[in-house]
């Protein structure tokens, strides 16, 4: 399955603006975030926010193919 | 019935507070309105005693234009008012120049200016805007309401 990651503020200086990850199997948002650190060094601080096809996504939550993932620290608009 | 107005605007986007004010009053035929609160935000050219030379305004466009209009709608109705507009900059701005603008239009300042404070907490907790703070120390990333990490990477290529 196939997934675009793109990342934003302090996480775009580790992933790029835009990554896509081809994987054999489902995996979690949390998994996909360990892969992130383990593959690019994303940093654990600030905590990620993570979107999927724009709605705030769980840990826990699955990914599908086809999924757009947004990744980005607390927001800081204003 | 309430008027929406919620967008995201260009670094280089004039606003003409006369012509909406103008517009939005326009709208009110029966003169039911009192009041009509502004809040502008601007770049500060100082900060933690160091210049700030520019500040770098991203987002989640699709996700930003809608959570901005929501917004503006929760708003609009707890507080029963008859107009509520909010545009945010996006892209590179200098100090003086604005970031966000709120209005917030109905019978009494007493709805107005709450509405307003409220409009303008809820973007800055609920809108995914991201800034980068161009200074004479350095770049930092701020994060959430004012925590700042000093970017040390080069950004990644896309």
């Amino acid at each position: 399955m196939r997934i675009t990651i793109r990342s934003y503020s302090i996480f775009s200086d580790f992933l790029g603006n835009e990554v896509r990850i081809e994987l054999d199997e489902s995996i979690t948002v949390g998994e996909l975030l360990d892969y992130l650190k383990n593959t690019y060094s994303l940093p654990s601080k600030p905590e990620p926010i993570v979107l999927i096809n724009g709605e705030i996504a769980s840990l826990d939550q699955q990914l599908r193919d086809g999924d757009t993932v947004y990744i980005a620290p607390p927001f800081s608009g204003g | 019935m309430c008027y929406i107005e919620a967008k995201l605007l260009e670094s280089g986007e004039k606003i003409l507070l006369d012509e909406l004010i103008g517009k939005l009053s326009a709208m009110d035929k029966n003169h039911g309105n009192g009041a009509l609160s502004i809040f502008v935000g601007l770049v500060k050219g100082e900060l933690n005693e160091a210049r700030v030379h520019e500040l770098e305004y991203t987002a989640i466009s699709e996700v930003a234009a809608k959570r901005l209009e929501e917004i503006a709608r929760d708003i609009c109705t707890k507080y029963s008012l008859s107009a509520v507009v909010i545009y945010h900059r996006l892209g590179r701005l200098k100090p003086g120049e604005t970031t966000i603008y709120i209005v917030t239009m109905g019978t009494s300042r007493k709805n107005t200016n709450p509405a307003m404070i409220e409009a303008l907490e809820r973007v800055k907790k609920e809108v995914p805007v991201f800034k980068l703070e161009k200074r004479s120390d350095g770049e930092y990333w701020v994060i959430g309401d004012g925590v700042r990490y000093r970017r040390t990477l080069t950004p990644s290529p896309s």
